[in-house]
């Protein structure tokens, strides 16, 4: 049962990341400019150069013909060539993506850490100084853009000098400070939500309380949203800290996708595009398994 | 259990809403007593107030004692042992009611658990024997989770968490309203064989007035958040006094004496009009505008319940 | 698995069949597939001699589902949730038309602006009533089908809501086909009683007949389950009962 659950789940996982490559693909393509735009009206270079590093950088190929031959390089592990550095995508991307995972991973235990005992007693004491300064703290976080809190975090560092601005520390703070808001929301509504339920007054009426209420009924009831909000912050591990990283100046996959995009380098686009659709794919995938375990009702198909 | 002028009303935007308004009651050991009203009359209000499981915009006057503990205002501790080990409550909709990710004798279990100190054995042991009398005799059954079970295989674990830890008062609220008939007359006579094993005693709050004849033996009738009448079920189910008592019966005498075969089927007596807006409760007797029998002095100010014969009823046309 | 399994039925102008049996006896599967609102596998369903297609369905026959508040949208207002649907059958209202639908069904003028999120449970009955109704065409035979549809009401209700439909018998032409897992109601007012047990119909007879000598082990439980029998209407059965 499970098993077909899962095989059927990844099929669909490896059809949709096929059509975000084609997509990608098509997409990058219809974009204005290539790699050699640049050389083009350099005056030193000749035509001919132009057109020897053309056929070079294989830029004259039909888009299928591209397509095809990047999945050959996928399959080798190389997943094309990058045209500004002239190495193979994969040596450029795993460092830093390992770099970026750093932060993201840690960012995503920390927030979470601090978002669920948050939005439980906020849920708890509703109306309460904890509710309303917690309320108030998050708008406010929801209101600066992601730039602002780098540059503001940026500041207070060189300022105090408490950090060295390559510290991972500075990176974290922002990221744990921007996801925290909607995090403790989403906690906070979902168990608020689920005290009214129906089952949960009849728990209550039989005597249950405490711990023993909050474990059994309050938080299995909320894990449903919460499962899918889990995988959602799984699926950003890759994409949700790459302005912070070229701010803060940390050597993730931030700087170097956007190095690639400003140089139209073609396959090194793609790659962290992919490897970041892989993550959000493999993130709703977890949210659903994680409800597939936790819930019996989806898992005797009701 | 007894309940002194009991009143409930609910802080909204727009003003204070009284739902329960002087309610009162008894219940001796061993009773099986009928709280009959229809849709909106304050019953199932009642109900959650003697737990104290109203919502937080609710404010609640009066006294409710159970054996010799007051319940309006108790501490939340003294409430959370009653529950479920005192008093304990039957809800109206089993589906809604079961935890969805719980195996159904677990759930029993866990009532236990919030009550008494039982090793693991011990709770499992009590919980299977709990289901197997209220009708789910086999593993397979008391292993499942509530979605797989019926609507009658639901309520019947309600009752089994109900009744699990031995309370002396057994509140149902309309516990056979989402079932088909068949499964309805199983279920109530359930209930009354438990709560005679345990000699305890039964609140069924219900709108049926047929319900209430099976198994009550005493009936209260309650009308716009308060009690109209009350007495021996036999005596007021077969001669009501109140008007709003008799107009109810009505429908169903009609209900039973109107079976024929012709074509040109006769009308059933009805109650004209609808039940009364809490917003906008008219002065006197809160039943006049729809009573069949109304006088003057009606309009002036709600009677009072006064006692005649075995019952006692809130009409001036009895008050002599 | 089959819900339903070799049925034949009949109905005749303003005749009112009761259809009773327990839940999964498949009766509502019967009912959506009249409504044709589910297919089904094998067999035929005819109106008047003719076989309905699915344009014409709707304007013979219309469906009324258990707790009939559950199919109205809160947002709406009570005039608004009776033209809404009905433009979709090409059909619109004057405010005019929809105050008298509303009279008809026994709701005031005053109702047609509240929002249907304020109706009591028999408001919202009978609102579901009028939507039917405008929903059929006019000076034809027509069939109303209610889907357990008064069970969730309060008894009271439940009574006014009979008489109602008796009213608009003769005048709208209505057949009605009432689907309940009790006896009770259909003791009353239907002229013909089919129990369901397991997907077929195991007896069909006439109210007096079926409580008077019922034959199928089912039918008995049904008699036996439906608190007809109970004390309670002992004294004499029929009359008012005096002060």
């Amino acid at each position: 049962m499970f098993k077909r659950y899962l095989l059927r789940r990844l099929l669909h996982a490896v059809l949709l990341l096929a059509g975000v490559s084609v997509l990608s693909f098509v997409l990058l393509e219809l974009a204005p400019g290539d790699f050699l735009g640049e050389a083009r009206i350099n005056p030193q270079l000749s035509a001919s150069t132009i057109a020897a590093l053309q056929e070079q950088y294989g830029l004259n190929q039909s888009l299928p013909h591209k397509y095809l031959s990047w999945l050959g390089s996928v399959t080798k592990g190389s997943f094309g060539v990058s045209f500004s550095y002239n190495l193979p995508v994969s040596t450029l991307l795993w460092p830093r993506a390992r770099k970026t995972l750093q932060l993201t991973l840690a960012s995503l235990f920390l927030s979470w850490l601090i978002a669920l005992p948050l939005g439980v007693l906020s849920a708890g004491r509703r109306g309460g100084w904890l509710d309303r300064g917690t309320s108030l703290v998050t708008s406010l976080l929801l209101g600066l853009p992601d730039l602002v809190l780098a540059c503001l975090v940026l500041f207070l560092a060189v300022r105090t000098g408490w950090f060295r601005t390559g510290h991972p520390i500075l990176p974290i703070t922002v990221l744990v400070l921007a996801a925290l808001p909607l995090l403790v929301r989403h906690v906070r509504s979902a168990l608020l939500d689920v005290a009214q339920q129906p089952h949960v007054r009849a728990a209550r009426a039989h005597g249950i309380h405490g711990m023993q209420l909050w474990f059994q009924w309050l938080l299995p009831a909320a894990a449903n949203p919460l499962a899918s909000l889990f995988g959602l912050s799984i699926a950003g591990l890759i994409s949700s800290s790459l302005l912070v990283e070229t701010i803060l100046g940390w050597p993730g996959l931030g700087p170097l996708f956007l190095e690639a995009i400003a140089a139209r380098d073609f396959y090194l686009v793609i790659g962290p595009v992919m490897l970041s659709a892989v993550f959000l794919v493999a993130g709703v995938l977890i949210g659903d398994l994680l409800l597939y375990l936790v819930d019996p009702r989806i898992r005797t198909g009701i | 259990m007894r309940i002194d002028r009991l009143a409930v009303s609910f802080q909204l935007e727009r003003g204070e809403l009284n739902v329960v308004r002087n309610l009162s009651l008894s219940i001796q050991r061993g009773e099986i007593v009928g709280l009959l009203g229809e849709s909106g009359c304050g019953k199932t209000t009642t109900a959650l107030a003697i737990l104290g499981l109203l919502a937080a915009n609710a404010v609640v006057k009066g006294s409710v004692r159970f054996h010799q503990t007051e319940l309006r205002g108790a501490a939340g501790r003294t409430l959370d042992k009653i529950r479920g080990g005192g008093i304990s409550l039957v809800f109206q909709e089993p589906s809604l009611s079961l935890n969805p990710v719980l195996r159904v004798v677990n759930q029993v279990e866990q009532v236990l658990k919030a009550h008494q100190s039982l090793s693991v054995a011990e709770r499992r042991d009590r919980a299977r024997n709990v289901l197997d009398k209220v009708g789910l005799h086999t593993e397979r059954l008391q292993k499942s989770y509530p979605h797989e079970l019926s609507g009658g295989q639901r309520q019947r674990v309600l009752i089994a968490q109900a009744i699990v830890c031995d309370p002396s008062l057994v509140i149902a609220d309309e516990p056979t309203g989402s079932l088909d008939a068949v499964s309805a007359r199983e279920i109530l006579g359930l209930l009354r064989d438990l709560v005679h094993r345990l000699n305890a005693s039964l609140l069924l709050i219900t709108h049926d007035p047929r319900l209430s004849a099976t198994i009550a033996d005493r009936v209260l009738i309650m009308y716009a958040g308060t009690i109209v009448e009350s007495g021996p079920a036999s005596e007021v189910l077969r001669s009501p006094s109140h008007p709003y008592t008799r107009g109810l019966l009505c429908c169903l005498r009609d209900l039973g004496a109107g079976v024929s075969d012709s074509s040109d089927k006769h009308h059933l007596g009805v109650i004209e009009g609808t039940a009364p807006d809490f917003h906008s409760l008219p002065p006197g007797c809160s039943f006049e505008p729809r009573c069949g029998e109304r006088t003057a002095a009606c309009t002036q100010s709600e009677p009072g319940l006064v006692q005649v014969g075995s019952r006692e009823v809130r009409c001036i046309l009895h008050a002599q | 698995m089959p819900a339903v399994a070799g049925v034949d039925l009949e109905l005749r102008a303003k005749h009112c069949l009761a259809i009773v049996g327990a839940s999964g006896s498949g009766k509502s599967t019967l009912a959506r597939c009249i409504a044709g609102l589910e297919q089904p596998t094998s067999g035929r369903i005819q109106f008047a001699g003719r076989e309905l297609h699915a344009a014409m369905i709707h304007r013979r026959i219309q469906l009324i589902f258990q707790d009939p508040g559950a199919s109205l949208n809160p947002r709406f207002r009570v005039a608004e949730a009776l033209e809404e649907p009905l433009v979709i059958h090409g059909k619109n209202f004057g405010r005019e038309e929809t105050v008298e639908r509303l009279r008809q069904v026994g709701l005031a003028e005053s109702m047609a602006e509240r929002l249907t999120s304020q109706l009591s449970g028999g408001q919202k009955a009978r609102l579901a009533l009028a939507r039917a109704l405008a929903a059929l065409d006019q000076g034809h035979p027509n069939i109303l089908i209610l889907d357990e549809s008064l069970a969730s009401l309060d008894l009271s209700v439940q009574a006014q809501m009979v008489n109602l439909l008796l009213d608009l018998r003769k005048p709208r032409q209505l057949a009605y086909i009432l689907i309940a897992h009790d006896l009770s109601l259909a003791l009353h007012w239907a002229g013909e009683i089919a129990v369901m047990y397991q997907g077929q119909i195991v007896e069909r007879n006439t109210p007096h007949m079926l409580l008077a000598d019922p034959r199928h082990p089912h039918t008995k439980q049904l008699v036996a389950a439906s608190l007809e029998k109970e004390s309670l209407t002992t004294e004499g059965g029929g009359g008012r009962p005096g002060v």
